[in-house]
């Protein structure tokens, strides 16, 4: 017996994290608010996709291209933060202290899942990076086996760009006790220890 | 110095074993039984326990008794393991590790507090058997010996099938190539040196094994690297064999690839020495693997073995015991006849029979 409300709930199970029980009581719940909740829901799902865009400097995902953190004329043009994802620029931007642009990858070079330099921005990057001001670039790619080799796929794509290239600082996180941390992190930080100023 | 010690051992529908429940002796456990009774699964066991996997290279599905869903294993580590529990669930869904009760995160240090070694009968391909027979003996040897060789190992696997897909795949993209090669070379370094550290502290060993029980002068072993050096050796290496490797769609030089030898009397033991040097040459790699981890992990590590008797002449048998004697570790040993072991004293004697175990 497919109804409104099975219609619903099996879409919304679709959706990762959430099960057929959840889906189920998520839908319920919607019968119990008032239709303006579900009207406003339901509209901002409905043009989701028109609305966002990709931004055609960095290829982030914002309402509007250029995107918000490329037409903030206070940023600094001079500094870009490769990431691999638009949750990743996120996690940066909450932090607070960074105040150059991003360029987001969407990936990481995977050949075992098929994704090669082409299926990355990497080309866009080295364009942007040859045609502007740009002074620095930081990798902040994960350290993996993959996100190293994106790391050193940028950089063989901007070489003779002119432009400073540094990597991501990795090793403890705050506050974290060394006895709990993993033996790589602890190679990491050890091998990339800095003069005490 | 302190030992891996296994106070108690509990296990579930694992294998032919409904459900039983042992107290190992601290020093010698032999375990007898007429053959196919099951005397090995009870090694088997104890060895994943502390490895996570079977020396018998056996699928999952096959060590859970036929008609049940699930097979557990416990077992309770004292000395200094400090009463450490650890519990391996396995069934068609995969397989669960609990240590002390808690979900465990199975990293280096777990592998380099619970050393153990095997000695079993298909140890004889660490001589007879190909570089990949050899190369699977040191790299389970320092995935105790070493608490990054683990993370070091899988980084490398990783890099190296990603490099193989791109050779595989046409036309070639050397850009996703190049941004492979320094993953590879760094990775490959760190396993080549943790490797060349391991046969450098086995070797005085080794000799001295091989002196004290065949009477085998002039023997050594060496790890043969297919590229000598470090990083930039292996990165020119890899760069240097790019037409080969495209055209082969492999990645033909690196870690992957590397030997150790083992002589006697100056002779590659695998080409020139007899069945009974070759003999000498597995036990005398078993013992001074014993001795390395000893060395590197602090502790003596807890020995399985695995019906090596009926392998080894009278003479081999005796130093062979001599050498357990005076080893601190606790061993566990399955025979055909518990008459066979010439060990007095510090032995409990179990009797395997169709799943069942008694105490003697």
């Amino acid at each position: 017996m497919a109804g409104a409300i099975q219609d619903l709930a099996e879409l919304l199970a679709r959706l990762p994290g959430v099960g057929r029980r959840t889906a189920t009581r998520l839908v319920f719940h919607m019968l119990k608010t008032n239709s303006d909740y579900t009207n406003a829901l339901g509209s901002s799902i409905a043009t989701l996709h028109e609305k966002i865009r990709r931004c055609s400097t960095c290829a982030n995902i914002s309402d509007s291209d250029p995107c918000p953190i490329c037409d903030d004329a206070t940023r600094d043009a001079r500094l870009i933060c490769v990431v691999e994802s638009v949750p990743d620029l996120w996690a940066i931007e909450s932090s607070g202290s960074y105040r150059g642009r991003f360029h987001v990858l969407h990936g990481l070079l995977k050949p075992l899942d098929g994704v090669g330099p082409d299926d990355l921005n990497v080309d866009l990057l080295s364009d942007r990076v040859r045609n502007s001001e740009v002074e620095e670039v930081i990798v902040a790619t994960r350290q993996s086996v993959e996100g190293e080799a994106t790391a050193l796929l940028i950089k063989h794509s901007l070489t003779g760009a002119g432009v400073h290239l540094t990597r991501i600082a990795s090793g403890v996180p705050h506050g974290s006790e060394l006895e709990y941390t993993d033996s790589r992190t602890l190679d990491r930080a050890i091998d990339d220890r800095r003069e005490m100023k | 110095m302190g030992r891996v010690q296994l106070d108690e051992l509990f296990l579930v529908e694992f294998r032919n074993i409904h459900r039983v429940t042992i107290e190992p002796s601290p020093r010698f456990n032999i375990v007898s039984g007429r053959n196919g009774t099951g005397k090995t699964n009870l090694l088997e066991a104890i060895y994943l326990l502390g490895s996570m996997r079977s020396f018998r290279q056996s699928r999952r599905v096959d060590m859970v008794r036929r008609g049940a869903k699930e097979t557990s294993i416990r077992g309770r580590f004292g000395n200094v393991c400090a009463g450490m529990v650890c519990e391996i669930k396995m069934g068609n869904e995969g397989r669960q590790v609990k240590i002390d009760g808690k979900r465990a995160h199975l990293d280096g240090r777990y592998f380099h507090s619970l050393p153990m070694v095997i000695f079993h009968p298909g140890n004889l391909t660490i001589v007879q058997g190909g570089p990949d027979a050899r190369r699977r003996f040191l790299d389970r040897a320092l995935f105790q010996a070493e608490i990054s060789y683990q993370e070091a190992y899988r980084s490398y696997g990783k890099a190296i099938a990603s490099r193989n897909r791109i050779l595989k795949t046409r036309p070639l993209d050397k850009r996703a190539l190049d941004s492979f090669d320094e993953q590879l070379a760094s990775h490959g370094a760190r396993i080549v040196m943790m490797r060349e550290r391991l046969v450098i502290s086995m070797t005085p060993l080794f000799e001295e094994a091989m002196e004290r029980i065949g009477g085998e002068g002039q023997s050594r072993m060496a790890y043969r690297p297919k590229i000598e050096g470090g990083f930039d050796k292996i990165m020119s290496a890899l760069r240097g064999a790019v037409e080969k490797d495209t055209a082969m769609g492999y990645t033909t030089a690196g870690p992957h690839a590397d030997d150790l030898v083992f002589e006697v009397n100056g002779l590659d033991a695998r080409k020139f020495a007899s069945q009974g040097q070759q003999r000498t040459v597995v036990l005398a790699a078993k013992i001074a693997e014993i001795g390395s981890l000893e060395k590197s992990t602090g502790r003596t590590p807890l020995l399985l073995l695995d019906d090596v008797s009926s392998e080894l002449d009278r003479d081999r048998n005796r130093h062979l015991f001599g050498f357990l004697a005076g080893l601190g570790g606790q061993v566990f040993i399955t025979t055909t006849h518990h008459d066979h072991i010439p060990i007095e004293g510090d032995r409990v004697d179990f009797f395997v029979e169709n799943g069942s175990i008694e105490v003697n």
